[in-house]
């Protein structure tokens, strides 16, 4: 395995992981640099890892939930990061990426991890049971059950 | 315009029943800015889902995580013969072009002369290049003017 073409390739999307859990780009760039130093420190286990994606993201999530505790309180987006973010038609991307972080944030593990693979990352079911340890089927049930949450909250939210 | 099928698409899209064709529909359609009114509030949601799967990280991120492990190397590029011999050619393009340039200078100052106006100077040459063993008398005879000569 190699830094360049087997680590690194995940960053953008552990980077879109730690933004829907900081709210905050820069701190989500830090968490991602983190995560790539620790996993390199860790280079000595990269040959008996068996899948490397589920193992950055591992690292990754911790790493975004431990500064996450440490945040007093939510900052906003900082124009120095050099993050991208797409802006929206409706120009509030701050508000929405809020909303969709809590949304998914109010979701007990793994179905927040699933939501995420799913709805931002792309994945298929197969690929997220893989990822998840889980079965396809369990995969389905747990999609339906993510999202039903997610209706009734936003529901309530748009109240 | 009937927006049923949009409607089928939301209700199997929170049943987790759609795939992942039908919900890159459903965010096509929310990132219209004309939306019909009942599902103008599913709009903030598609759009937040779209606009986090594009955000990204710049990348000179790869670049200083490659600098902060030691790991950055420039990888060296092969040089082809072409490129090697590059400054060569400079050279004798240069060359090539005052070889040209004298040539047309020296013809244009009159100093060389032109090819067949040479080989008549050297005909007339060889013709004045008179053996060295031949009577001084004779050589001289050769170069008097017939005008001048008063036969008896």
């Amino acid at each position: 395995m190699d830094l360049r073409t087997d680590i690194l390739p995940h960053s953008d999307r552990l980077f879109r992981m730690a933004l829907n859990i900081l709210m905050d780009a820069t701190e989500a760039e830090d968490v991602v640099q983190d995560t790539m130093l620790r996993a390199w420190e860790r280079r000595a286990e990269w040959e008996s890892i068996e899948n490397v994606q589920a193992w950055l993201t591992q690292i990754c999530k911790n790493l975004a939930l431990d500064r996450k505790k440490k945040m007093s309180r939510t900052e906003s987006m900082n124009a120095q990061t050099t993050a991208t973010l797409t802006t929206s038609p409706t120009g509030d991307t701050e508000g929405q990426l809020a909303l969709l972080h809590q949304l998914i944030a109010e979701l007990p593990p793994p179905l927040d991890d699933l939501v995420r693979l799913r709805d931002i990352e792309g994945f298929t079911y197969r690929e997220i049971a893989e990822q998840l340890s889980l079965t396809e089927d369990q995969v389905r049930v747990y999609l339906h059950r993510a999202r039903g949450r997610i209706r009734q909250r936003y529901e309530a939210l748009q109240a | 315009m009937d927006y049923k099928y949009i409607e089928q698409l939301i209700d199997r899209y929170f049943e987790g029943e759609t795939t992942l064709e039908e919900e890159q529909i459903l965010k096509k359609f929310f990132a219209q800015e004309e939306l019909p009114e009942h599902l103008r509030k599913w709009q903030a949601l598609f759009i937040a889902e779209r606009d986090l799967a594009a955000a990204h990280l710049d990348e000179s991120f790869h670049e200083r995580i490659l600098a902060l492990t030691g790991e950055y190397h420039v990888k060296a590029q092969p040089i082809s013969l072409h490129v090697r011999l590059r400054p060569l050619y400079r050279v004798a393009a240069f060359l090539a072009f005052a070889v040209v340039m004298g040539t047309a200078v020296e013809y244009s100052t009159g100093s060389r002369t032109e090819p067949a106006q040479e080989q008549v100077a050297v005909q007339e040459q060889d013709e004045l290049n008179v053996d060295e063993t031949t009577p001084l008398d004779i050589r001289s005879a050769e170069l008097i003017p017939t005008d001048t000569l008063h036969l008896q």
